[in-house]
């Protein structure tokens, strides 16, 4: 918690309490240190230990009291005169405990309809306004808990143990997804699945609630569960490679659980698996996933005809490897995907050159399980008709190797230990708290939030070799260059009359937009890329994608 | 005097924190408590959460609501940021009200009656 102007006055005390003799003359880096301990215990909501940090260095009890009046006066200053303050708080709460309704009584789960007048006030009766009070209290209440429950060391029980005090079909959907998020985080896939089918109907409607369902199926090994979601999602008109990338996924389970017993079935599933795979890449030919599995399943087929499209397959997908990885040196999928097309074409040179490179991604121990599943597979499909599997062979004992527990996810990002190192101390995983720029929007302004994440990186690095700004020695060169190239992007030459039909246009544009975006005062974030490539932007906007550079 | 001053709200439950620390010994029974404070801007509408928890060691303030699992003795006051800063300057507000123990609310009302200075504690020490 900040204390506002109060920690001003108190870090002025530093200078005050100096030229008074009431503490030695602090310099160098022990002021800083000095500053820095006062600046935490105001952040951390501390006035008592901010006096602490002053009156320890005092020398005499003199010395101690006028510490202790100076911050008594900038506290005064700052709005309370303790003597009054506490009178007029005991009148307060003796009120309030005696008038005190005794339980919180509101259904949490409201009418969507209210999403509707959400950022509206409208003049409200106070029974009106206790209700609202009421039902904020208990939402409040239930983030702070799922909050705690998520961020705890044994997640799966902190939201065993709200569970325990809740009904599911009684939560708001954001609870409800945010617990069904923290099992599948814990990979608690029953828990998960439980939650999903507990929810209220209409949660359970929505497309996500449906695709985590049929995801959580596929991981507890219900294939058959999951296609039966999936057919229906698909009915809904829900498609999209990565739903029929699922299907596949079912069916190759599927084909696992026939292949020893029922031939037939398998070779079905088998049939089915790279049907749905073919579908998934002819909705969208530039995903890797599942076009990587096709080669490999088509090998398991093992005609003629099959091995010749699969080797003819290869081919794309390799291409589309190989582009991801000039995007992203260290994405693990695509390396991996390219070793296994290495597999595929029997391309030792290739094979090696991905496990070694494999090795320095950011990968967990899943990611390699998957990988080693499929190529288990296609060996075992080699082997079963007495082909040769040495390529396999070394390529599946060498993946088992990799271990790499407690790896931050950021912590190999590219070539340069010094770039690694900056990401590391920027970023968190995932993006989740990914680091932002405040704009204006709190003061009424249209200057949004911008928010800054690892893909925003990546995006503007390519912005950077486009215009050989990494060619540049000079730094002051290269500040130019950025300005100019900033200017040209946003053409800010015709924003410079504030007056001008292009201003009066960017003024009367940029607020519709946050208004269809769903800005607000408290959250107006937009990544910093979506500036740059919808070109909607002023010299607002310049400074912090100078920054960005 | 403090004239018409406004009493930034993290300084007003700071200061509601430190009495209740200073007087931590006339909550009786307690051991462990909290008390929410959901507190609205009057600018925008938006309301912030933040605890005082009251445990046997230390009284600390914290951001959010008080957890939804808490058991032991707890109440919820409903403000805003206006009301906080008339309070702590010394003009009781009508728009408070609260729910919850109705027992603890009367014992931390307690603790606005001893006499110390706000600074004693640390700075003496």
């Amino acid at each position: 918690m900040k204390l506002g102007n109060l920690r001003n006055i108190v870090l002025d005390l530093v200078d005050v309490s100096t030229r008074t003799g009431s503490i030695a003359p602090v310099e160098g880096s022990e002021r800083k240190a000095l500053l820095e301990d006062l600046e935490k215990a105001f952040t951390d909501g501390s006035v008592e230990l901010a006096v602490h940090h002053l009156s320890v260095r005092a020398k005499t009890e003199f010395a101690k009291q006028t510490i202790s009046n100076l911050t008594l006066s900038a506290i005064q200053a700052a709005g309370i005169e303790p003597k009054v303050a506490r009178e007029a708080w005991k009148s307060t709460v003796t009120t309030l405990a005696k008038n005190a309704e005794p339980k919180l009584n509101t259904s949490l789960r409201t009418s969507p309809a209210r999403d509707a007048f959400r950022g509206i006030r409208l003049p409200m009766d106070q029974e009106t306004r206790i209700q609202l009070r009421r039902l904020s209290a208990q939402n409040a209440r239930l983030s702070s808990t799922l909050k705690i429950a998520r961020e705890s060391k044994d997640p799966v029980k902190a939201l065993d143990k709200l569970l325990s005090q809740v009904e599911v079909n009684k939560l708001p959907d954001y609870a409800i997804s945010q617990i069904v998020h923290g099992f599948i985080q814990a990979s608690a896939w029953n828990k998960a699945l439980q939650i999903l089918e507990a929810a209220p109907a209409e949660y359970r409607e929505y497309r996500i609630p449906r695709r985590l369902k049929a995801i959580a199926l596929t991981q507890l090994g219900d294939a058959e569960s999951a296609l039966v979601v999936l057919k229906h999602l698909n009915a809904d008109g829900h498609t999209g490679n990565f739903l029929s990338g699922l299907s596949s996924k079912c069916h190759i389970m599927q084909y696992d659980q026939a292949r020893g017993a029922r031939p037939e079935d398998a070779d079905l599933a088998l049939e089915r698996a790279i049907d749905t795979a073919k579908e998934a890449f002819r909705t969208d030919a530039g995903e890797i996933y599942p076009a990587v599995c096709i080669p490999g399943y088509l090998m398991m087929q093992g005609d003629a005809g099959s091995k010749n499209e699969a080797l003819r397959f290869s081919n794309t997908v390799l291409t589309l490897a190989k582009h991801n990885i000039a995007r992203t040196p260290t994405d693990y999928w695509s390396h991996s995907a390219a070793l296994s097309m290495g597999l595929i074409q029997g391309d030792k040179e290739l094979v090696e050159h991905h496990l070694d490179k494999i090795d320095c991604t950011d990968f967990e121990s899943f990611m390699v399980q998957s990988t080693l599943g499929n190529l288990t597979r296609i060996r075992d499909a080699h082997l079963k008709r007495n082909e040769n599997t040495e390529l396999y062979d070394h390529a599946i004992e060498k993946l088992s190797e990799f271990s790499r527990p407690n790896r931050s996810a950021f912590s190999v990002l590219g070539d340069d230990p010094r770039t690694n190192r900056v990401l590391a101390s920027t970023y968190r995983y995932s993006a989740r708290a990914s680091r932002r720029l405040g704009g204006n929007y709190h003061l009424d302004g249209i200057a949004h939030d911008i928010r800054f994440t690892p893909s925003d990186f990546y995006y503007f690095t390519r912005v950077i070799k486009a215009h050989k700004l990494d060619k540049i020695e000079d730094p002051l060169k290269v500040s130019e260059a950025i300005d100019e190239i900033i200017r040209e992007q946003f053409d800010t030459s015709k924003l410079e009359d504030l007056q001008s039909p292009a201003h009066k246009r960017f003024d009367s544009l940029m607020p519709k937009i946050s208004k269809y975006m769903g800005a607000t005062r408290r959250n107006s974030q937009t990544n910093v890329s979506a500036d740059w490539i919808h070109k909607m932007a002023d010299c607002r906007q310049h400074a912090p994608i100078k920054m960005v550079f | 005097m403090v004239g018409e001053k406004v009493v930034d709200s993290g300084l007003a439950l700071e200061f509601l924190r430190n009495q209740i620390a200073r007087n931590r010994g006339l909550l009786r029974g307690i051991t462990d408590a909290a008390l929410s404070f959901g507190v609205t801007a009057q600018s925008d509408g938006l309301t912030e959460w933040h605890t005082i928890y009251i445990g046997q060691e230390e009284v600390r303030l914290e951001s959010g609501a008080v957890p939804v699992t808490f058991s032991s003795p707890m109440a919820v006051i409903f403000t805003t940021d206006e009301a906080l800063s008339e309070i702590s300057s010394g003009r009781p507000h009508q728009d408070i009200s609260a729910e919850g123990d109705k027992d603890l609310l009367s014992k931390i009302a307690r603790c606005f009656s001893a006499p110390q200075s706000w600074l004693d504690v640390r700075s003496s020490g």
